[in-house]
């Protein structure tokens, strides 16, 4: 009885140990620091991340993780919380919440495995799914820009760090959805209106925004537009009625107040995901 | 009096109280030095500086509740090295924003409301592009979205807002600084589908513009749009206006059908900001069941002296290139083939525009463009150089 007892125990143990793995630091620079177990230390390589950990830098840091085949980099003045890292029958789960930073990411799938990588901010989630892909987090929002393949992202608000909890991590991953819609890219986790972001465009998120910036109103934008302060109130003040296409080229003109995109600051996450 | 100072005082001080130390505040300077003749080697100088101040009050911490307002005066001297011509200047003093706006996130999208006197345009931005004094509700979810619109012009300057008329009696203007505009009322509804099926974004409108004194002029509009991408950086917008002008003047009645669409093209590479459109552009003249296509807010299709540079009695088709190579420069250039469409489609001539914008500084922009339109004929012919810079403070 005893035996049974304890080879069950183990059993549940084994089970539960496969249902999550650790991320490993490759290398740390400058100041960076790892909250685990309630309390603050210093980070450095070798040492291993789990779920519910947070890593924080500072001011010209920066920590390189391994999370399976995916490399994970954190820019200087960034915190991030580790939500999942569950191993899945066939499946490997990475969800971060970027609450402030930078982050750039080089994800790559384990042999026969498939990948989920998650970017969560306060703003916007950014899901992939074998993409090569860049997601930006800014200040007041998250850009997202792919190299090849499709990401989806989608506007959410208020959210916080939120851990993903023991049957999430262990319940078994949908079936694949062949395509390249949201649904299939989340394996049906994205919302309605959710946009997908293709090879070479990109897309962004803000507190302000209702919606989703296409790539199509940000390549727009981004091509007919400095940051500058030069423009006049009524211009930037112009109110869109709804669905108006976003600008296109042929209307530069040289006139006070051409173009502005006032900005205060820069947030930067790159996810970049390979095959 | 005094009671009515005191009110003043009490209204402005809870006015500010709450949001004292948000309110923001600020001012631009420009100036725009033009030579514009029928060639490079015979040409006047037209000069026009701006100087105007805007203040920005937040009625919450978010700053989705907010008034701005904006006035402006306007100094124009033209033409100069002519000798032939009085030089003639011009001042105009300008409210060009005065607006309170409210925003509201609901469970899936926002609600914003706009009243005062502000900007907007139509789906076609090609139509109505201008400040009005009114009121603009507008939801925006990822799934939908819809806009009501109202205004009124008769309270604008008219010395800086220009509106076509219709029967041809364009608005004249007098050595004012502040001169009542024409008075029309202005509605518009409209709903779009964004991301409806491959992002792509499907939007209907209609507006309504009627004049309020003089002969009777109604013109409707009724907008479709479709844009989104074609392939990975490849993207396009398709629109197409049908408008509907009734008008009355003594005991005879006129109606009127015509057309006006566009359709662009564009590629963004990905490198330095790069951009390059195909446009295409046809406001009807008189070509099968259309007459010529009026819109409304005044707005330079080609530059050439004489004939109708609106968008009307017009096909244009051509291309447009810009770059970025730094972050503050941006360097653009178009070229377009423009045609005659009165009756018969014939050709008029080459329009070419190039532009520079150097955003010095933050707060400091310098741009220099120039635009020439050669003819088939010399009638038309007309080329420019723009200087300008706009200091911020």
């Amino acid at each position: 009885m005893k035996k049974t007892f304890i080879l069950l125990a183990l059993s549940v143990c084994m089970l539960t140990a496969a249902s999550a793995f650790d991320a490993t630091v490759v290398s740390a620079k400058g100041k960076a620091e790892i909250l685990k177990g309630g309390s603050w230390s210093s980070l450095a390589a070798g040492a291993t991340v789990s779920k519910g950990d947070v890593i924080q830098t500072g001011f010209k840091s920066e920590v390189v993780l391994k999370l399976k085949e995916t490399t994970v980099t954190v820019a200087p003045l960034t915190r991030i919380t580790m939500e999942q890292l569950a191993e899945k029958k066939d499946k490997d789960d990475s969800k971060i919440f970027l609450d402030t930073g930078s982050l750039k990411s080089d994800i790559k799938k384990s042999e026969n495995r498939r990948v989920g990588f998650q970017v969560r901010s306060p703003v916007a989630t950014a899901s992939v799914r074998g993409t090569v892909i860049a997601a930006a987090v800014t200040f007041d929002g998250m850009n997202l820009d792919t190299y090849s393949g499709t990401a989806a992202i989608w506007k959410t608000s208020g959210e916080t760090a939120k851990l993903t909890t023991e049957e999430e991590d262990k319940a078994e991953p949908p079936a694949a959805i062949e395509g390249t819609s949201a649904q299939a890219i989340t394996d049906d986790g994205a919302p309605k209106g959710a946009v997908t972001v293709s090879g070479g465009q990109s897309a962004a998120v803000t507190t302000t925004s209702a919606t989703v910036s296409t790539p199509q109103q940000k390549a727009a934008a981004e091509a007919t537009s400095l940051e500058s302060t030069t423009v006049l109130a009524s211009a930037t003040e112009t109110n869109a009625m709804a669905g108006t296409a976003p600008a296109v080229a042929s209307t530069i003109s040289t006139d006070a107040g051409a173009s502005v995109v006032p900005t205060q600051g820069r947030v930067v996450v790159e996810i970049v995901v390979g095959d | 009096m005094k009671r009515f100072i005191k009110i003043s005082a009490i209204a402005s001080a809870l006015l500010f109280s709450a949001s004292a130390w948000a309110v923001e505040f600020g001012g631009l300077f420009s100036n725009e030095s033009k030579f514009s003749g029928p060639k490079y080697n015979d040409m006047t100088l037209d000069q026009s500086d701006t100087l105007s101040a805007w203040v920005r009050v937040p009625f919450n911490k978010t700053g989705s509740s907010y008034f701005i307002a904006e006035g402006l005066y306007k100094f124009e001297q033209n033409p100069l090295l002519d000798d032939n011509a009085d030089a003639e200047n011009v001042s105009a003093i300008d409210v060009d924003l005065f607006k309170i706006v409210s925003q509201k996130a609901t469970e899936n999208g926002t609600l914003s409301f706009s009243a005062g006197r502000f900007a907007t345009h139509d789906l076609s931005t090609m139509v109505f592009s201008q400040m009005a004094d009114g009121a603009l509700l507008t939801y925006d979810s990822t799934t939908i979205g819809f806009s009501v619109y109202g205004a009124y012009t008769g309270l604008l300057n008219g010395r800086t807002v220009s509106m076509i008329s219709p029967d041809g009696n364009w608005f004249e203007k007098k050595d004012k600084v502040y001169q009542l505009a024409e008075k029309y009322a202005v509605g518009a509804a409209g709903i779009n589908f964004p991301n409806f099926a491959a992002n792509q974004t499907f939007a209907l409108q209609v507006m309504d513009a009627y004049r309020l004194e003089g002969d009777t002029i109604n013109r409707l509009y009724g907008e479709i749009q479709l844009n989104g991408p074609i392939a990975s950086n490849f993207y396009y917008i398709l629109n197409t206006v049908f408008n509907y002008n009734m008008s009355k003047f003594s005991d005879e009645s006129d109606t009127s059908i015509a057309n006006l669409s566009r359709l662009a093209l564009s590629w963004y590479p990905g490198v330095c900001n790069m951009a390059f459109t195909l446009n295409g552009v046809y406001a009807s003249g008189e070509q099968g069941p259309f007459e010529s296509f009026c819109g409304f807010t005044s707005q330079t299709a080609v530059n050439l002296s004489g004939g109708n540079t609106e968008y009307s009695n017009l096909v244009k088709a051509g291309l447009t290139a810009s770059i970025k190579p730094v972050s503050n420069l941006l360097v653009a250039a178009s070229g377009d083939a423009v045609f005659d469409a009165v009756k018969d489609i014939k050709y008029l001539g080459v329009f070419a525009n190039f532009s520079v914008v150097y955003q010095v500084v933050s707060d400091v922009q310098a741009g220099l463009s120039s635009y020439l339109f050669k003819g088939d004929d010399s009638i038309h012919d007309k080329a420019a150089v723009t200087a300008s810079l706009a200091i911020s403070f």
